[in-house]
């Protein structure tokens, strides 16, 4: 019998049945921890919702423009207004999501 | 194979406990055997597969399909686990194990334990070749005896073996060939080998 047979019939062994039932009770019981969102899914929502927010949000202020002279300072506040929110609310927003722990009881 | 294995991996990331539970079912056995073989020692072994299945759980958030199959993925932990743990066993027996032996540098006071050992003939046959070729592997260098056992032992390819020990295919290869060699001439007893 060669080395490399010998090797090979040692391959795959027999799990003893109290490590068996241990490890068993821990994948059904350890907190599992489960990324909900995948991160370029989310970045490519995120950047949709901008872009679309962005240009209701121009649209509106040309409108505005058009109706009265004071229309272009208000397009400006408008658009700066929404960048400075997105990334205050958005950007912790999304690294709150980024993982989501989830316990035993959720997916039991 | 394979396809199973992400399927099933793709559904345990999403936390489905079954999924993780069935593929434990389809890796016990071999990740035990590797470990064994690995570590030298059952009661090791069987510390470390335990603490291989919860690093699992931890990180599978992390494990990309697209990155290579679930078993080198896998072996991969147990490779590190096994890895960290002899480290740990080399660190608690003390400096002295790995110290050069005598007047050659190349070798050292554990490899002298190895070839103190009982020879064959004082043994019978069959445990024998056992626990030679379990003193020849821990006497390898770790990349060397994994990648050894990765290969003729879980008969994984050299692009398998390549991802789980996170080197190039021609690095794996070579290691492979140099442990293959090496443990053939620890052997050399066995007329057969």
């Amino acid at each position: 019998m060669t080395a490399k047979e010998v090797l090979r019939k040692s391959a795959n062994l027999s799990i003893p049945a109290e490590l068996d039932h241990r490890v068993r009770t821990a994948l059904r019981t350890m907190p599992l921890e489960v990324r909900r969102f995948a991160l370029p899914v989310m970045a490519l929502g995120l950047a949709s919702a901008a872009t679309l927010a962005m240009a209701v949000s121009l649209a509106l202020s040309f409108a505005a423009a058009g109706a009265a002279e004071s229309g272009v300072p208000i397009a400006v506040t408008l658009v700066v207004g929404y960048l400075g929110l997105s990334s205050v609310i958005v950007l912790p927003l999304l690294l709150t999501l980024k993982t989501v722990r989830r316990d035993a009881g959720a997916t039991a | 194979m394979t396809d199973t294995d992400l399927k099933l991996a793709r559904t345990a990331r999403r936390g489905d406990r079954r999924a993780l539970e069935a593929l434990y079912d389809r890796h016990k056995g071999r990740l035990l055997g590797y470990l064994h073989k690995m570590l030298g020692d059952r009661e090791t072994a069987e510390d470390v597969f335990q603490e291989v299945w919860i690093k699992v759980m931890r990180a599978l958030p992390d494990y990309r399909p697209t990155h290579g199959s679930f078993r080198p993925w896998l072996f991969r932990i147990a490779a590190n686990a096994s890895v960290d743990r002899m480290r740990r066993e080399k660190r608690r027996a003390g400096p002295e194990l790995d110290a050069p032996a005598g007047d050659d540098s190349s070798e050292r006071v554990v490899d002298r334990i190895a070839d103190d050992a009982p020879t064959p003939e004082s043994r019978g046959i069959g445990a024998a070749i056992g626990q030679d070729i379990d003193l020849a592997l821990t006497s390898l260098p770790e990349r060397q005896r994994n990648a050894v056992l990765l290969r003729h032992q879980q008969g994984m390819s050299y692009k398998e073996i390549s991802t789980t020990l996170q080197v190039p295919e021609g690095t794996a290869k070579t290691l492979v060939h140099r442990g293959s060699q090496a443990l053939r001439e620890k052997l050399s007893n066995w007329s057969d080998e």
